[in-house]
């Protein structure tokens, strides 16, 4: 216990605790008010009227709670910089490596993700796919439905991605990198002492030497290769064909060009998901070893 | 209750969120404790007074400013007066027991046994003695 | 809905947006307020201070009004004003003030001609240089003929500027001859003594009513320190602030520290520590706060930083503590195991264990070495805390070295009375207890590090101690005992009274009887034992020096570890690189580490072999003190003060002496030996050469018991063996002493008449009671004893010698008790007279 205070108390880490406690908070909110409206509009699906008069504008109304709430925010931020100081810490020592060696926790999440790829994915491709996903959001986005007001049963595809990206595969690795991962970035229970001599012996294999094939050598590339590219074409293909049957009008609207856009960043998301669980469970490195990247 | 609730909602959610707040900074900032100057030891000046002091003082006014240095002469008088158990000190003036060291006894109209210290010690090495006495009869009183 | 909800464009917000923007006021001012005032303490402080010298100047001031009123220095005011004006009054008559103005009109005259003068001269020597240049390019007669004209005009004009400038002159004397004296005057009262310190004072209580509130910082470039101390330390290097308060009470022992370093050059920092650049709180200023290496020392222990500097902190006045900790380090031998650059060279006072076996008891060794000051007083060896197995090992590997079996001498035996008795004379002329202590008494000389006599009998065997008399050098290489003469009846003697007087009764119950064997595995066991805790460090050993792995710096295993570094420069020590051990919630500083090390060695690992010393709360400080200095970094070259170290050598037959007696034990010469006895770099022309022999054959008392010349039996041709000398010593010594330790300074033959008249001995007995002497010095049987007794002071001193020290106490002893009396010539001249007439009664 005295090593999770330790690290709750740090003047860095207290924001991580805020943040653990609004994130929870808002989204709890947010599905507490959707599914109230989901079950408003259940019940009201025949007076239609009665609907409309709930819309209020949203200047001033929405506008004056968010200016009031800017007003508090500044407030705990003054608060806030009077009591804490920015702390002060030991001496940069170049002859000492602090262990473990922790990024800021915004990009814990990232360095979490680089035990289970590889530097050149997780910090670049990953990040990329990140940002260009978030950019490219407006325009893969067809459902013109759920515009200022809280709903779940009419955007529940779009908002159960957004929440896997964001809660799961971003907040959830920022906790695990902040409270779990001790010296050596091995996993420490938030009660258990951060020895940094403990030793964990684990053998990581490549995805093709579990069949015996050596996973630099050309066969090898061939079969992770052949591995990666099976699972993009079949999700991707087997994705379309699912939806050619049962929702045929979404994907006529999509258009090719969108679909094959949102399926790839999907089945993106759903892949890093998978790495990470053959990670934990099988011990796999890496799927495909190139001469330039390996996933 | 919950209708209450309902309607200060927004409020009640400012307020609480406001003051939990403020106790979780507050609990943050814990000021050091400073430590407290102790009285009861000698300050610097009084560990310089105290070896001056000894070496130069105690051979006859002894070692704990009590009057018996061991290398004054028994016979003769006055002999040098007890600085701690008498009233001596605290109804001296500092000025006078300045003028007693530097100048000798002779200056206050006393025998002319205790001789001039003006060429041998700086008017502050004076002061530290006579701080360091004032420290022993203080330290004597509070033991009484 | 049971209940209606308010439409959301009928709630209103008010209350919300007031208490918001009432709190968003208030935490701005707040921050607003930390960032002027909270976080900038030093404004406060600085406000303080000045707030407190305007009432003290208010109060000069009043008082400097009083003193001026004061009616005599009034009549001299007045006086003076009225002499000022009467020279106005003077001045003002009308024909004097008719004829000042007419000088001054006929200054202004003179000016206004000269000024026309200069003119033309301007205008002349333009026109030359026009004409020079037309010559210099065409050579025309006409040029030629013009520059003549106009060299000759520039000549004539000068010279009439020279003759009016001289009436000027004249004039302006005459002009100012007006004003003389009133100016005298006038510059008179301006500096007349009261009045003008009234008017500093009101210029300064002026100043400070309006003080400047900022930042004080002391930069020193080469050192890229930044101070701001004095920012809130406002004025500390001020002599005259010693009655303020805390803070700004002027640095202690002003006098000493800050007149030789002084503020703008070293700052505060190099010798305090703590965070020069910090301002925002009294902690963070300090360096009192968690990850700051360098937190501002305490105390004495500021001390530590004269050694950056400093290399000779032996004589160094301020660092009196730092002088302990180096004592308390020699005399503790911590450079036996910690090696500590500087101290390589020092003897170790540890004796030689190679021929213990000779020497000691084998159950007494036992015993010391399972607690040392158990078995003798003021013992300096640590205690390890072996069992009793442990030490047994030991002492059989040690007595294995010499000797072939275990064995004790009991002291029970029978006692010759005789001897004892002699002996027992013997022992107080030697006066054996000036160094060694016995019984609670003696052992005055503490930096002999002589051992405690109260049980030695039962210590060493009587054979050894007979050897040990005939000559201390055999045994141990670098005794600091002198090699009395003694007979061999003498030795005899004396060792019959050590032996029956200072006995152990309770060792003396659990010697053995009979003489054991020692066993090979115990032997094993003990030089192992020996290895691991080091012995060999402060110890000479035999079969334990000189190997590779077993170095004087304890490379062994884990040994190495910990002290392999050393402590040469534990100041430099990084806070991580304490070990704490066990101590996880000890506050982490090299001080607090230093502290707990010594108070209890083992306090960070149970498996230290640090053993444990004995050492007072003010022992250890000292001792932290000095190693908290202990620095590889280099000064700067302009800060570097480097160690005089004595050149002294002394050679021919005198040196020999000087070694197997060992006076440098006790005395000094030419800075080179010990404090504890007179030095005797002038001796040769303090004392008479008659009285220098007698004393050496038999010392008489000068000074207090406790500091009293042993009686060496100098001079015995018979005891003098292994030293071939060409004469008597004594006659070497005496000679040497008269011929080499003389001083220029003292003058000789100074009492030239023989006799000295009556009138004048009296005149000098006079002041010698006058001025008190009797209450530190003997005449007879009358005076006090601080001083040596002066009974017969004029056969022993010589009369150049003593007059010099009636002027100046401190010519041969710097510490000395004896104040300077300011004896002008004459009566130093007097008092001489008569202490040289002191000769007492002429011995056989």
């Amino acid at each position: 216990m005295e090593n999770l205070l330790k690290i709750v108390s740090k003047p860095d880490n207290v924001a991580i605790i805020i943040m653990m406690v609004m994130v929870g908070f808002f989204v709890f909110f947010a599905f507490f008010q959707a599914l109230k409206n989901d079950r408003k509009k259940a019940s009201a699906k025949e007076e239609k009227n009665k609907l409309e008069k709930e819309k209020i504008h949203t200047w001033p109304y929405l506008a004056r709670k968010e200016f009031l709430v800017a007003i508090l925010v500044v407030v705990i931020l003054l608060a806030w910089s009077i009591f804490v100081d920015a702390p002060l810490e030991e001496h940069s020592n170049p002859n000492l490596t602090p262990n473990p060696a922790k990024a800021p926790w915004y990009f814990l999440g990232l360095q979490e993700l680089l035990v289970y790829f590889d530097p050149w994915i997780a910090g670049a491709i990953i990040p990329l796919l990140i940002i260009a996903g978030l950019m490219l959001i407006p325009y893969i986005d067809i459902n013109p439905r759920g515009n200022g007001y809280f709903t779940f049963a009419e955007r529940k595809f779009e908002i159960l991605i957004f929440c896997f990206g964001f809660l799961v595969l971003w907040i959830f690795l920022i906790i695990i990198g902040v409270f779990m991962r001790g010296p050596g970035w091995l996993w420490f229970w938030p009660w258990q002492e951060w020895d940094p001599s403990r030793v964990v012996a684990e053998i990581n294999v490549d995805l093709t030497q579990l069949i015996g094939v050596n996973s630099r050598s050309t066969p090898g590339f061939l079969i992770g290769g052949s591995v990666i590219i099976l699972y993009f074409s079949v999700g991707m293909i087997m994705l379309y064909l699912y939806l050619r049957k049962k929702k045929p009008n979404l994907l006529h609207k999509l258009g090719l060009t969108r679909y094959l856009i949102s399926s790839f960043l999907l089945w993106s998301m759903i892949g890093i998901a998978i790495k990470i669980i053959m990670k934990l469970t099988l011990n796999i490195k890496y799927i495909w070893v190139t001469p330039w990247f390996n996933i | 209750m919950r209708n209450i609730l309902r309607k200060y909602t927004s409020l009640s959610f400012t307020f609480s969120l406001v003051f939990f707040l403020a106790i979780g900074i507050i609990h943050c900032t814990k000021q050091p404790k400073r430590a407290e100057s102790n009285k009861k030891t000698l300050s610097f000046n009084g560990r310089e007074g105290k070896r001056l002091f000894i070496h130069y003082c105690a051979p006859c006014h002894g070692e704990d400013a009590e009057g018996s240095g061991r290398y004054f002469p028994s016979y003769i008088e006055p002999q040098p007066p007890d600085f701690i158990n008498s009233e001596y000190l605290k109804e001296t003036n500092e000025n006078v027991m300045f003028r007693a060291i530097k100048f000798g006894s002779k200056a206050l109209g006393k025998s002319n046994y205790s001789p001039s210290y003006d060429e041998t010690l700086r008017d502050e090495e004076i002061r530290y003695i006579i701080e360091y006495l004032k420290f022993l009869k203080m330290s004597k009183d509070e033991e009484s | 809905m049971p209940f209606q909800e308010k439409k959301e464009e009928e709630k209103s917000f008010a209350l919300h947006f007031l208490i918001l923007t009432f709190l968003l006021i208030v935490f701005s001012i707040w921050a607003l307020w930390e960032e002027i005032g909270a976080l900038r303490p030093w404004k406060t402080y600085q406000k303080l201070y000045y707030g407190l010298k305007y009432e003290r100047t208010a109060q000069e001031l009043e008082q400097a009004r009083q003193e001026f009123k004061n009616p005599q220095v009034q009549e001299e005011y007045q006086k003076l004003k009225s002499l000022l004006d009467k020279e106005e009054k003077e001045l003002d008559k009308p024909d004097k003030q008719k004829e000042y103005k007419e000088i001054e009109e006929g200054i202004k005259e003179v000016d206004k001609e000269i000024s026309g003068i200069n003119n033309g001269l301007l205008v002349a020597r333009n026109k030359l240089l026009e004409q020079e240049y037309q010559y210099k390019k065409f050579r025309k007669e006409r040029n030629k003929k013009k520059i003549e004209e106009l060299t000759e005009r520039i000549r004539i004009l000068e010279d009439r500027k020279k003759a009016l400038v001289n009436k000027r002159d004249d004039l302006k004397k005459i002009f100012e001859s007006f004003t003389l004296i009133l100016e005298k005057y006038s510059e008179k009262l301006k500096l007349f003594p009261f009045s003008s310190r009234i008017e500093e004072l009101e210029k300064l209580l002026k100043s400070l009513k309006k003080p400047k509130i900022e930042i004080e910082q002391y930069y020193i470039e080469d050192l890229n320190k930044v101070d701001r101390c004095t920012s809130c330390h406002v004025g500390i290097d001020n002599p005259a602030q010693s009655s303020y308060p805390s803070p700004y009470t002027t640095h202690p022992a002003h006098y000493l520290y800050l007149e030789n370093h002084q503020s703008r050059q070293f700052g505060c920092t190099i010798c305090h520590q703590g965070q020069g650049r910090a301002t925002s709180s009294i902690d963070k200023a300090h360096g009192r706060i968690e990850f700051w290496e360098e937190p501002m020392y305490k105390d004495e222990n500021t001390q530590a930083s004269c050694q950056h500097c400093h290399q000779d902190i032996e004589h160094l006045k301020g660092a009196e503590t730092l002088k302990e900790g180096d004592k308390i380090l020699k005399r503790s031998v911590c450079f036996g195991c910690h090696r500590i650059d500087g101290y390589e060279n020092i003897v170790k006072i540890s004796p030689p264990l190679s021929r213990v076996g000779e020497k000691v008891n084998y159950t007494w060794l036992v015993k010391w070495l399972m607690d040392p000051s158990q078995i003798m007083d003021g013992a300096t060896m640590p205690k390890y805390d072996f069992s009793e197995e442990d030490a047994q090992a030991i002492t059989d590997y040690l007595y294995s070295l010499t000797q072939r079996e275990k064995n004790d001498k009991s002291a029970k035996e029978e006692i010759d009375w005789n001897l004892y008795d002699r002996g027992k004379i013997i022992y107080s002329q030697s006066i054996c207890s000036i160094c060694h202590s016995a019984n609670g008494r003696g052992g005055a000389y503490k930096e002999m590090y002589a051992p405690d006599l109260s049980r030695v009998g039962s210590k060493v065997k009587r054979e050894w101690l007979k050897k040990w008399f005939k000559n201390p050098e055999n045994f141990f290489k670098n005794a600091r005992m002198s090699r009395y003469r003694f007979t061999e009846k003498e030795i005899d003697s004396l060792t019959e009274y050590l032996s029956g007087e200072y006995v152990d009764w309770d060792i003396e119950e659990v010697k053995m009887s009979m003489p054991l064997p020692i066993e090979e595995s115990s032997i094993q066991k003990g030089a192992s034992l020996i290895k691991e805790y080091g012995c060999f460090g402060c110890h000479d050993i035999e079969g334990m020096r000189d190997i590779e792995e077993i170095g004087p710096y304890l490379k062994i295993d884990e040994l190495e570890e910990m002290v392999a570094e050393g402590l040469t420069s534990f100041g430099d020590k990084h806070l991580q690189d304490l070990d704490f051990g066990k101590l996880t919630k000890a506050p982490k500083t090299r001080t607090d580490y230093l502290r707990i090390k010594l108070e209890n060695p083992r306090a960070f690992r149970d498996d230290a072999k640090m053993p444990q010393y004995n050492l007072s709360e003010e022992e250890i400080n000292a001792l932290v003190t000095l190693v908290l200095g202990f620095s590889k970094e280099e000064p700067l070259v302009r800060y570097r003060i480097e160690k005089e170290v004595s050149d002294y050598q002394p050679t021919g037959e005198f040196a020999e002496i000087l070694e197997d007696v060992k006076c440098l034990s006790c005395h000094k010469i030419y800075r080179k030996g010990a404090d504890y006895a007179p030095d005797l770099s002038i001796e040769g022309s303090k004392v008479k050469e008659e009285w220098l022999s007698n004393y050496l054959k038999s010392p008489d008392i000068i000074r207090p018991m406790i500091e009293q010349m042993p009686k060496f039996n100098l001079g015995r041709e018979s005891q003098m063996s292994g030293l071939k000398l060409s004469k008597n010593e004594m006659d070497i010594i005496t000679d040497y002493i008269m011929t080499v330790l003389v001083s220029d300074e003292i003058p000789k033959n100074f009492l030239k008449e023989k006799n000295i008249s009556q009138a004048e001995i009296e005149k000098g007995r006079l002041i010698y009671f006058e001025k008190g002497c009797q209450a530190c010095h003997q005449i007879g049987r009358e005076g006090g004893g601080v001083g040596p007794p002066l009974t017969t002071v004029g056969s022993r001193l010589t009369p150049g010698y003593i007059y010099k020290h009636l002027l100046n106490p401190r010519i041969s002893n710097i510490n000395t008790v004896e104040p300077n009396l300011g004896l002008s010539d004459e009566e130093a001249l007097s008092l001489m007279k008569f202490l040289s007439n002191l000769q007492g009664k002429k011995k056989r």
